[in-house]
């Protein structure tokens, strides 16, 4: 479990761990828009050193941001595969038997696989340098216009925050039944399907009356100490933007309208 | 004054198999009660009944002389708290500061004050250096802590303790016993304590004893171990010195009366080394 | 079966900002045909000890001999199957690995692991349910239905239709009332007096210890401090207080008797003994 690197936060102190949650959300939506508007590699080159100077000053190591790559490999070599075999357009460049290779696939591949990559990191850097609960608090308050249409930001928060508060403590016990089971002889990793499919259950099924059980006590807890779903609370932590958040907001936006602009103007040099 | 009052208290989690039969007592404010009775006699069952977790079939709970109802519950759990047997189960925010602000934040008190409530009650629990701690990096004592710094900030007159100390090892175990008796005297709470540790029972004031869903007994520690009838049927424990107690006295030896270990070892010494 | 532990050291997640060592050089040889309490405050290494015994965790460094296999550090577990049958260990609340539908086919589960046919492995899980007081009639509920106490009960029957040789008990009265306990602490002296099985419990409770174990092992932050006869152990009062555990009643009394100048033996284990005596020494006078 520990190997995954997409999602997981790494207590630091830096100034992108300090952003607020918000401004950090707002701005990774930025980023992302500015992805998809066409600007060609110029665009992507500008966004990526934004990234590298991003990933440095969050003091999150090389090593790691490539590690978060891991997962989409496979996929970015299907796709390479894929454009390789049915994109037709541009000069041929060799040719094997009946298969041409044309540098349409090429830069087409490279325009995707770019683009997986920096939403990858864009991902990453919010991820990590941002606690769980800070972002459900940020998540709650940009929703938070959606309660005038009766959407429930506050009850979605509190499950948010319960669920990640409750997931380290079933990956523990899901350990424990798994050692537990061991013990009653389950294996599993080997034998026939019909004992893997008890093995599993032997997992499961315990596991989820667990759950319950926790889920239950959690209830009476709450309750207990007056949590009534959708009565008005006093929330405790309170966000407040800063100069820096403010600022990463304006620039961010800079940024989008410069993104927008460039591809207008690329549009209309083409159309020429 | 009592400050609970139970009435012909009736519950049943199925149809026709009633688990609280025609309960009655009364708890004086101010007092320790102690509730005994082995597993399965209903004693958690009563304890949710007073919080309104579970509703009630038929009968009456006053708390502080308002009668438990569906509309008065918000006011009801204003004055009387629970803190429960699994540690990891009540841990409800994902830092102790969080979660002692949670019942603050249920009763909306104001934001400006959270801080210094959170502050001096994690004092009271000696827990300040570990508020942003996370519940992973806490044993079960320190998360019991939590809890009840958590019910103690709220400003409740009462609070219920349902095996709190269950789950914990024996220094969890002594460090909360120690500390529900030090926030019973010096906050002049009720204390009402589920418990099977008998030693416990020795040092409160009140106990009622729970058996198949009924009051068997309800008196003070000495006068329920005296009725060891009561207590070998209902195969419950009773402590050190009243065993030791029981078997001289089948040797035909009688000791001056007392609960207290040291002074039972004073008495007999002296009978022994008597010339 | 023997049970040797050679400068075993186990370090958890080694190589990460997280890695904890929590055996370090121990070495230990328990004894067969007895009741072994294994004590020491939390964290001290109790549980990863008794881990080691089925293979569940291997050792850094140093080896487990268990009968005829030898668990080394870096070395494969050869044959975990037959180590798991011979050395049953029941985790603490056992009651949460249960997941059949009936009380019976989860008892009948743990044989079937082993390659017992269902047939047998429902007469052995029979006969395992008997042993730990579970009645016929409930054979056939689901496992859900029941108390608490009886659910550990069938939980510790899953591992004894296992029929394993030696018993491990990781708390197993933990949460359960003194009556229950006390029962339960009855099964396991039972077990180990009919059916010699070698029995090893974790566990926090001193009168526990003084009624019903042979010998006691101490660990404190990983290391062994203590292995000898219990009686030997309650001789030594500083062993419990390093341990941060309260002494037995009875001992605490002694203690006490001991210091306003009443010597009593140190075999006196309960209050009737103790009264008997405290007869006997007025009389001498």
């Amino acid at each position: 479990m520990n190997n995954i690197t997409l999602g997981k936060y790494i207590p630091l102190d830096s100034p992108i761990h300090r952003l607020d949650p918000r401004a950090k959300i707002v701005a990774m939506f930025a980023l992302m828009i500015c992805i998809f508007i066409p600007t060609g590699f110029y665009g992507y080159a500008v966004i990526g050193a934004l990234l590298v100077i991003c990933c440095i000053a969050a003091k999150l190591k090389v090593s790691y941001v490539l590690r978060s790559f891991k997962p989409m490999l496979v996929m970015m070599l299907f796709l390479s595969v894929v454009n390789a075999f049915f994109i037709k357009t541009g000069e041929p460049i060799f040719t094997i038997k009946s298969f041409t290779l044309y540098s349409g696939a090429i830069t087409q591949t490279l325009y995707i696989v770019i683009r997986l990559m920096l939403m990858i990191v864009i991902t990453t850097l919010l991820t990590a340098t941002t606690k769980p609960l800070d972002m459900t608090l940020g998540i709650e308050d940009l929703l938070s216009p959606l309660q005038k249409l009766h959407f429930p930001t506050h009850d979605v928060a509190m499950m948010i925050s319960l669920a990640l508060r409750f997931i380290p403590q079933l990956l523990e016990e899901a350990e424990r039944i798994i050692k537990a089971q061991a013990s009653r002889g389950v294996d599993m990793e080997n034998g026939s399907l019909k004992e893997k499919i008890r093995a599993i259950l032997s997992l499961i099924v315990p596991l989820f009356v667990s759950c319950f059980q926790k889920a239950d006590d959690l209830a009476d807890a709450m309750e207990a100490r007056g949590y009534v779903v959708g009565a008005k609370r006093v929330r405790y932590k309170q966000l407040k933007f800063r100069f820096g958040d403010v600022m990463t907001i304006v620039l961010v936006n800079v940024l989008l309208a410069g993104f927008i602009t460039a591809a207008i103007w690329m549009g209309k040099n083409n159309a020429l | 004054m009592s400050v609970i009052h139970v009435k012909d208290l009736n519950y049943s989690y199925e149809k026709g198999k009633p688990v609280i039969k025609n309960v009655s007592f009364d708890i004086e404010e101010g007092s320790y009660t102690t509730v005994i009775g082995h597993n399965g006699s209903g004693k958690s069952t009563i304890a949710k009944l007073l919080l309104g977790l579970l509703e009630k079939e038929s009968g009456t709970i006053e708390i502080g002389g308002l009668p438990l109802t569906l509309e008065n519950l918000g006011e009801i759990r204003n004055r009387i708290g629970i803190v429960f047997q699994n540690p990891d189960n009540q841990f409800i925010g994902s830092t102790v500061r969080d979660d002692i602000a949670f019942g603050l934040e249920n009763h909306c008190v104001e934001r400006e004050k959270m801080d210094g409530l959170i502050e001096e009650f994690a004092e009271k629990v000696s827990m300040t250096e570990f508020l942003n701690s996370e519940p992973g990096k806490l044993s079960g004592g320190q998360k019991q802590r939590v809890a009840i710094a958590a019910v103690l900030a709220m400003n409740l007159g009462i609070i219920v303790f349902d095996e709190a100390t269950s789950m914990l090892d024996p220094t969890g175990k002594r460090d909360i016993n120690r500390l529900i008796s030090q926030i019973h005297k010096e906050n002049k709470l009720t204390v009402i304590s589920i418990t099977h540790d008998i030693e416990e029972v020795v040092q409160s004031d009140n106990v009622l004893v729970i058996d198949h869903g009924t009051v068997a007994m309800q008196g003070t520690p000495e006068e329920i171990f005296k009725n060891e009838k009561l207590m070998v049927r209902m195969q419950l424990d009773i402590p050190f010195v009243y065993k030791l107690k029981n078997a001289l006295a089948e040797q035909g030896i009688k000791l001056a009366d007392t609960l207290d270990m040291e002074r039972m070892a004073d008495e007999v010494c002296q009978y022994a080394l008597k010339k | 079966m023997s049970i040797r532990f050679e400068k075993v050291d186990h370090l958890y997640s080694p190589n990460t900002p997280f890695a904890f060592q929590a055996l370090t050089d121990v070495s230990l040889e328990l004894s067969e045909g007895k009741i072994t309490a294994v004590i020491g405050a939390t964290g001290s290494g109790k549980t990863t000890l008794v881990q080691h015994l089925n293979g569940l965790l291997l050792p850094s460094s140093g080896s487990v001999i268990v009968g005829e296999q030898t668990i080394k550090a870096g070395e494969k577990l050869k044959n975990t199957k037959q180590l798991r049958k011979e050395v049953g260990l029941v985790f603490q609340f056992a009651e949460y690995q249960l997941f059949e539908e009936t009380v019976l086919k989860d008892v009948a589960f743990g044989p079937q692991n082993f390659g017992v046919d269902e047939l047998t492995a429902t007469e052995t899980a029979k006969a395992a349910l008997k042993t730990v007081g579970i009645s016929e009639e409930d054979y056939e509920k689901s496992p859900l239905e029941l108390s608490g106490g009886q659910k550990r009960r069938v939980a510790i029957a899953g591992i004894l239709a296992m029929q394993p040789k030696v018993l491990v008990l990781d708390e197993p009265t933990a949460g359960l009332d003194p009556q229950g306990a006390k029962s339960m602490m009855d099964l396991f002296r039972r077990l180990n007096r009919e059916q010699k099985i070698t029995v090893i419990i974790v566990t926090h409770n001193m009168e526990h210890v003084l009624e019903y174990c042979d010998e006691v092992v101490i660990l404190e932050k990983g290391r062994l401090i203590f292995h000898d006869s219990a009686r030997e152990f309650f001789e030594h009062p500083q062993f419990m207080e390093r341990a941060r555990i309260d002494a037995p009643n009875i001992i605490r009394f002694r203690e006490m008797c001991r210091q306003k100048g009443l010597e009593l033996s140190p075999d006196i284990l309960t209050v009737q003994q103790l009264a008997r005596e405290i007869a006997k020494r007025r009389k001498k006078r």
